[in-house]
């Protein structure tokens, strides 16, 4: 037993031994190898020439004005017709933002039969001013005849504004659609149904009232 | 009542101003002639990406620049042909000298 012992352990020695010589002279053969090899190295230098770089002015028509007639439906009182005019700027092919500015005329008949008033009723003229955001989307084309196409896109609008009657100003919140037709790249035609909110106090009753507006406008880009 | 007449004078003069000056500014813009230096570029019939593609330039094909609407340029290229293109297509092109384009330094 005890030779056997002995025996595996002169074996484990001599593997030992054997291992750690080859690892030696591993390392120095490598070590010599790369002493053959010289130090330096030829670097290449980086042959970049920088390019020539045009950026061009090229004229932008993001901004569009816009004429419009239409018709208010005041909410219990009547139907008038209403002009004013549109600023936009269109901030991508799908996101565009427009102040609008619209004039139109109220006849206080109605209120007037409220109040039991005897003195005769005034059209008085009623303004709106309003700030939008708008959004293109179902882009297409509409067809005139066999020969003519002309683009086309769907959007909707929705934004907060202002309505003065009477010296009062009343916070409006609209929101409505519309249908806009290019006649050419600049010029479009535009059709659009708003509905104008506000809140509305009569014989201390608060109300939300909507005045529905019908508009059709000619806009140019520029 | 004179008041309101003087503020629809100057409400008119407004519109008529802006009008003018909308339609001046079409005949104002300054041709760039630029060449294909990739293997198409798509044009569309209006500046939107849901309008329909009707021709794509090839490479060393030439057109010219006419003016930029949001993200799409309108170019001339062939005989008389008008398209829109995407902006971002600029870097894909050269211009008559060789120079690289690009839409910001």
């Amino acid at each position: 037993m005890q030779l056997l012992i002995g025996d595996l352990g002169v074996k484990r020695v001599k593997k030992a031994i054997l291992i750690a010589a080859l690892m030696v002279g591993g390392i120095s053969s490598v070590s010599a190898h790369q002493e053959e090899e010289p130090n330096e190295r030829e670097v290449t230098p980086a042959d970049l020439e920088r390019e020539e770089i045009t950026v061009p002015f090229i004229d932008t028509e993001n901004a569009e004005i816009m004429l419009l007639i239409g018709a208010i439906n005041f909410d219990n009182f009547n139907t008038r017709g209403a002009m004013g005019a549109s600023l936009a700027y269109h901030v991508d092919e799908d996101w565009f933002i427009e102040a609008t500015y619209l004039e139109s005329e109220m006849s206080d008949f109605e209120y007037r039969s409220l109040g039991a008033s005897q003195a005769p009723s005034v059209d008085e003229p009623v303004y709106y001013t309003s700030l939008n955001v708008g959004m293109n989307m179902l882009p297409g084309e509409i067809y005139l005849l066999d020969k003519y196409a002309l683009s086309s896109t769907f959007y909707l609008i929705a934004g907060l504004g202002s309505m003065n009657f009477a010296d009062d100003d009343k916070f409006t919140f609209n929101f409505g659609f519309g249908y806009r037709v290019y006649l050419n790249d600049w010029i479009s035609l535009r059709l659009e149904a708003r509905d104008h909110v506000f809140k509305n106090t009569i014989v201390e009753e608060e109300e939300f009232r909507h005045n529905f507006e019908f508009r059709f406008g000619v806009s140019m880009f520029f | 009542m004179k008041i309101k007449q003087t503020k629809k004078r100057i409400v008119a003069f407004l519109y008529i101003a802006l009008l003018s000056t909308a339609t001046m500014a079409q005949f104002s813009s300054k041709p760039i002639e630029l060449v294909v230096n990739v293997t198409y570029i798509d044009v569309h019939w209006a500046p939107g990406r849901g309008y329909p593609k009707f021709h794509a330039l090839g490479k060393g094909e030439q057109f010219v620049v006419l003016k930029q609407r949001t993200d799409w340029i309108k170019i001339e290229f062939g005989k008389n042909k008008t398209g829109w293109i995407k902006a971002k297509h600029l870097s894909d092109t050269l211009t008559s000298d060789g120079k690289a384009v690009r839409r910001y330094q």
